[in-house]
């Protein structure tokens, strides 16, 4: 399914995306430096589709996804969406573009003005957008108020009177009050209860289906996101490390930190938790502020050091190169991605995750 | 992970070599006086032995906090707590607010979800460790603050010498929370409970935390309660698991049959509707319907109205927790309570009772990840 997607039309095209916030002074330079957030990332959304952006706090990803609804402005680079460059555009061109694209946030509790009825809620979008009459308006909530879910009694009250789950879904219906191309979810049920989750992640699925939507997911679950998504961008420091197809991403990673994501997730499985070899980094997450020389990912890396600390790892940052000659799809920013697929850690991350029973007996068998 | 998951075996000797359990909890009830009443837990009980790592697992409102927080008496005014708890002999109940200053810490250590609220952000983290020390272990000024050096190094704090003069604003979430974790384990109490240590951490640094609480623990053979919702945390630390749900405990077993055999058609519902790191499932099965408003306690089973195993009994009377034979054999209807309770005896959850769930009509054992790799 991934591959007809990614033949789809692009409607979202990030280039070389660099977000970067003034930060205090350096305590030894003295000089002003900057917040790397994002730091020159590149790749597209076809229409469609899902695409997932993962990786730890810090990474970035959340930036970049605010910088594609045009909530901040990129230091350089470029965002286009349905061709239109966003730093060009003129305001009501903006306006236009506002409405194909709508966010969904994490918090339902805070997402929600306490103040005012659902209704209200979810028909704001079409009146800042001069939709309709009001009573066309009115028609539309409740259909919007259907198609999510809620009893058309919801539209009267307010949010304290909905749980977790039901307020996802009031900020699912105001998402989709314009009927937009892109629905930008970041982290969509990281706030709901583990058995409300589902229901929420099985309507969004039910929503793109049915409405053509394409989906930008932020999330940093990464079962959730292989439930959830076509295709997987892992971000570290500000850098796109991997993107890929979400099968291949998670059958066959070749960027070790993406290996190391996956050796991290706990496992709902007792005998692989008990039997599994984690992947433990050294220290955190370097500053944004001053990330490494060359690949940023070197100070922490398994693989270097398993190498015998090449000097190219630290020298020279690696850039995003297509996978075709390995048989796969996708790209990757390792010097040494061989060394990843040949690694044991690779196996040993991978037979953790498809249980004791490997379903394919050449990625290995009982441990 | 270094401790073996599975050895029921070994914990139910452990235990017997002791006097009796460590903590004894008996019908434990929090009651919130909030504009309603809420009643968070209902009269809980349970065990735990000497060195077991126990999860104690549910979603928000289950009462796994509050019951967990109720034991050391570390709820506000508006709560209402009866029961009995007892800790090593003492009933926690009946002590006095400053005796009960005495127990936290030197017997209950405790590590919050959000390390920053543990910390005093206007002290150093030296500061800090080293006031833990002088209070529980009645060192002196300088003696504390070689040992928080050697604490902090011992929970993987690197340059820990340096860092003693740091401010926690100036520590990671990981390393704030290993602090955190050094300052709950210093006076080596008997007890050390998780309240969803990992939640507010990154998925590598989850992975670490969880290993030094299991290296710890196992290490000191301290008593672990990890209370968390998430199924896979407890996977890979505790032996037991008791699941929570509207303030009950549902089901208790070993972790080991709560995830290749789980009784609870609540459990058997998580377990399916987790999504799942191992494939791509064609559509998740979702739980309907609403975990229960705890102002407004129902008849019969919290999770009667969403549950698909449901049965006439359900709607009337809540279940006890039984043994699986008991409790098919109560489906039929013939069994009263008391019959329930002569054929099992009293069950409470414990370091050798059996796999116990309080169900009138237990589906099949289903592991919800009994299949996994069998699925393509």
């Amino acid at each position: 399914m991934s591959a007809d997607k990614g033949k789809s039309p692009v409607l979202v095209m990030v280039e070389d995306l660099r977000v970067w916030f003034p930060a205090g002074k350096g305590p030894s330079t003295g000089r002003r430096g900057f917040i790397k957030a994002v730091d020159g990332i590149t790749f597209s959304v076809h229409r469609g589709e899902t695409l997932g952006l993962v990786g730890e706090s810090g990474c970035g990803k959340t930036t970049t996804a605010r910088a594609i609804l045009k909530l901040l402005d990129p230091t350089e680079g470029r965002i286009r969406f349905d061709g239109v460059d966003l730093s060009t555009v003129s305001r009501r061109e903006l306006r236009l573009i506002r409405r194909r694209m709508q966010p969904v946030f994490q918090d339902p509790f805070s997402s929600l003005n306490p103040k005012r009825t659902v209704e209200r809620i979810v028909a704001e979008p079409l009146v800042i957008h001069r939709q309709g009459t009001t009573a066309e308006r009115k028609a539309r909530v409740s259909e919007l108020l259907d198609t999510v879910g809620l009893p058309p009694d919801a539209a009267g009250r307010y949010p304290h009177a909905f749980s977790g789950g039901q307020r996802q879904r009031i900020a699912i219906a105001r998402a989709m009050a314009l009927q937009p191309d892109l629905i930008i979810a970041d982290e969509p049920v990281s706030a709901l209860d583990v058995s409300i989750r589902a229901q929420i992640l099985n309507l969004l699925s039910d929503l793109q289906d049915q409405f053509h939507l394409t989906y930008l997911v932020i999330a940093h679950d990464l079962a959730l996101v292989r439930q959830v998504t076509d295709r997987v961008g892992v971000m570290y420091l500000g850098k796109l490390v991997e993107l890929r197809p979400t099968e291949d991403l998670y059958r066959a990673p070749l960027h070790p930190y993406t290996v190391a994501l996956l050796s991290s997730a706990p496992i709902p499985d007792t005998q692989a938790e008990a039997t599994r070899q984690r992947i433990v980094l050294e220290g955190d997450v370097p500053s944004p502020a001053d990330p490494p020389t060359g690949c940023r990912f070197h100070t922490r890396c398994w693989l270097r050091q398993k190498l015998g600390d090449p000097d190219i790892c630290s020298a020279e940052a690696p850039a995003l190169a297509p996978v075709q000659d390995r048989g796969a799809s996708g790209v990757v920013a390792c010097h040494f991605p061989e060394a990843v697929e040949d690694s044991h850690e690779r196996r040993e991350t991978l037979v953790a995750l498809t249980g004791s029973r490997a379903s394919s007996p050449s990625e290995g068998t009982t441990p | 992970m270094k401790s073996p998951v599975a050895e029921p075996g070994t914990i139910v000797a452990d235990a017997a070599e002791a006097d009796g359990p460590l903590l004894s909890v008996r019908d434990l009830s929090v009651t919130f006086r909030a504009e309603s009443l809420v009643r968070a837990v209902r009269t809980v009980s349970y065990d735990l032995a000497v060195g077991e790592q126990v999860g104690l697992v549910g979603e928000s409102g289950s009462g796994k906090s509050a019951g967990a927080l109720a034991l050391a008496r570390l709820l506000p005014e508006y709560a209402d707590v009866s029961g009995t708890v007892t800790l090593d002999g003492t009933n926690l109940m009946r002590l006095t607010e400053r005796e009960l200053r005495e127990v936290r810490g030197d017997q209950i250590g405790i590590v919050y979800q959000d390390p920053f609220s543990s910390l005093n952000p206007v002290l150093t983290i030296g500061k800090q460790l080293a006031e833990v020390l002088r209070k529980h272990k009645r060192l002196g000024a300088r003696a504390a603050r070689r040992q928080a050096a050697q604490l902090l190094g011992s929970v993987g704090v690197p340059n820990a010498d340096d860092r003693l003069s740091d401010y926690p604003h100036q520590f990671s979430g990981g390393m704030r929370q290993r602090a955190v974790i050094a300052m709950a384990v210093a006076p080596r109490p008997a007890l050390l409970i998780a309240d969803e240590p990992t939640t507010a951490l990154d998925v590598t640094v989850q992975a670490q935390i969880l290993e030094l609480l299991d290296e710890l623990t196992s290490q000191h053979r301290t008593t672990m309660l990890l209370i968390t919702h998430d199924l896979g945390v407890v996977a890979g630390v505790t032996q037991r698991v008791m699941v929570m749900y509207a303030g009950r405990i549902v089901e208790s077993s070993t972790t080991a049959d709560v995830f290749t055999r789980a009784s609870h058609p609540y459990t058997v519902a998580l377990h399916r509707s987790l999504p799942r790191i191992d494939l791509r499932q064609e559509r998740l099965v979702t739980i309907e319907g609403q975990p229960p408003d705890p102002t407004r306690p129902a008849e019969g089973c919290p999770f009667a109205p969403r549950c698909p195993s449901r049965i006439d009994r359900c709607a009337t009377e809540d279940p006890p927790l039984m043994t699986i034979p008991t409790a098919r054999r109560a489906t039929a209807g013939g069994w009263n309570m008391t019959s329930i309770q002569d054929a099992d005896g009293v069950q409470v959850p414990g370091p050798a009772s059996p796999h116990l769930t309080a169900c009138w009509n237990p589906p099949a054992p289903v592991g919800g990840l009994s299949e996994r790799g069998s699925t393509p």
